[in-house]
């Protein structure tokens, strides 16, 4: 059985759905296998955690990893989620969605559990392109960005997921990537341990679609972008305009105390039962 | 016990015991074409006894999904297939010929689809004609005509211009 496992071989169901089908090079098995190793730290027990996934490469995650896991349809990984959150809100919820499943067709539930503020831990595998289906541009591909239906380069402004989450209400939000391993570790267990709506924005590397499409070079060179370009909150403050051209901010955004919905309907319940006996 | 819990496996109703998460059985939901265990699949064999269980499990529960309802159709020589509110001036029309003395009667379909065949034969069958109104272009006309196969008159009444069928329209068609 897979618990004497070392490490995140715990969780992983290795004799049932691998090998992945994820491509040699895609950042998705970091930021799985980050998710893992705080579950790990945390020290969950598997009957107690969800995986909920949408479509997509991030959408096999919940494939592989041995908990109840529930693959949903196409943008409504948290709707699902909010359901069975509510049903068991004593287990430990965590989606995992793609960039376009979360914010495109997945954006209407993406800002009202923000708003809501349940406690789900959302981790979008923000790759900046819908990979799977071969490589159409999504609400996140940077302006001037090639892709399958922006051969030209996309002309659309792409959204902060940072900037979108924190407006919508989340209590916790915070970005990582696929290179910082260590920063995506530590933020991917303060995100689960938050009680509250938890949304982590992890950067990750498309090589075959989004790399190719705009000849980016292997994983390694898309890592490296990476390491150039991101760049700490904190150390973000003293940095003049010049200096901070073309990066991108990494950290925590928000972190803050709000009340949790699950509790609020708790307490609601317990209020209006009093109100009748008395 | 855990381990020999198979989701999806198939038995005589095709409804397999479904566990609950959190209570010890760890188990793989998806929409993709899955084998017993819930994974994702594209093995033939698998997808084939899947889908094949799935309708096997329709179809044993079809006689709690088609519903449907007969109002004096035993002794009619022409009864009226609808559903929906036309069934409701249906009735209104069954009534009013009644009293002049026209055998007829209505079959009230309340499921739709899959198309309750089984609750159109016996009327087929006793009946000499059968009038199908809807407030539509005739997709349930095509269904009783198929399933008349050529043996009674099926005539179609149609409307679709936002107002309801009257009951004498119903009854000007006999």
């Amino acid at each position: 059985m897979t618990d004497d496992k070392e490490g995140i071989y715990k969780y992983l169901r290795t004799e049932k759905k691998f090998p992945l089908m994820w491509c040699p090079g895609c950042g998705n098995g970091v930021v799985l296998g980050s998710m893992l190793r705080a579950i790990d730290a945390i020290g969950l027990d598997k009957d107690q955690v969800a995986v909920v996934s949408g479509i997509g490469c991030s959408g096999r995650a919940s494939t592989y990893v041995d908990f109840n896991t529930l693959h949903t349809t196409h943008g409504r990984a948290l709707t699902f989620a909010t359901g069975l959150k509510l049903a068991r809100p004593e287990m430990t919820v965590l989606v995992v969605m793609g960039d376009g499943d979360a914010l495109a067709i997945g954006g209407n539930h993406f800002i009202h559990s923000a708003r809501r503020n349940m406690d789900i831990t959302a981790i979008i595998y923000n790759n900046y392109i819908y990979g799977m289906t071969g490589g159409q541009f999504s609400p996140t591909t940077p302006l001037g960005m090639v892709a399958s239906t922006a051969r030209a380069g996309n002309i659309e402004a792409s959204f902060d997921i940072v900037k979108l989450a924190g407006a919508a209400g989340a209590s916790f939000v915070a970005r990582g990537t696929t290179f910082q391993v260590d920063q995506l570790d530590e933020l991917m267990e303060k995100a689960i341990r938050k009680k509250g709506f938890s949304v982590v924005d992890a950067i990750t590397q498309c090589p075959p679609i989004y790399g190719r499409y705009n000849r980016l070079g292997s994983a390694t060179d898309m890592l490296k972008w990476q390491e150039e370009h991101a760049l700490e909150v904190e150390e973000a403050g003293g940095l003049s305009e010049e200096e901070l051209k073309g990066k991108f901010l990494t950290g925590v955004f928000v972190d803050e105390e709000k009340p949790e919905y699950c509790e609020e309907y708790a307490r609601l319940v317990s209020r209006v039962q009093e109100k009748g006996e008395g | 016990p855990p381990h020999w819990y198979k989701p999806f496996e198939d038995n005589k109703t095709g409804i397999p015991p479904m566990a609950n998460f959190g209570e010890g059985y760890r188990y793989h939901i998806t929409g993709l074409t899955h084998d017993e265990m819930g994974f994702p699949t594209s093995k033939q064999d698998e997808i084939k006894a899947s889908i094949e269980r799935l309708f096997r499990k329709i179809t044993l529960g079809l006689k709690d999904i088609q519903l449907y309802e007969y109002d004096m159709v035993d002794d009619a020589d022409i009864v009226i297939v609808a559903y929906g509110c036309v069934a409701r001036t249906a009735k209104q029309a069954v009534r009013n010929l009644r009293k002049k003395g026209i055998k007829v009667g209505l079959l009230r379909l309340i499921t739709l689809w899959p198309f309750p065949g089984k609750a159109l034969e016996p009327v087929i069958k006793k009946a000499k004609k059968l009038i199908v109104p809807e407030m539509n272009m005739g997709q349930i006309y095509r269904e009783v005509l198929r399933v008349n196969a050529g043996r009674k008159e099926v005539v179609r009444l149609g409307r679709v211009d936002g107002e309801l069928i009257t009951p004498q329209e119903i009854e000007e068609v006999l």
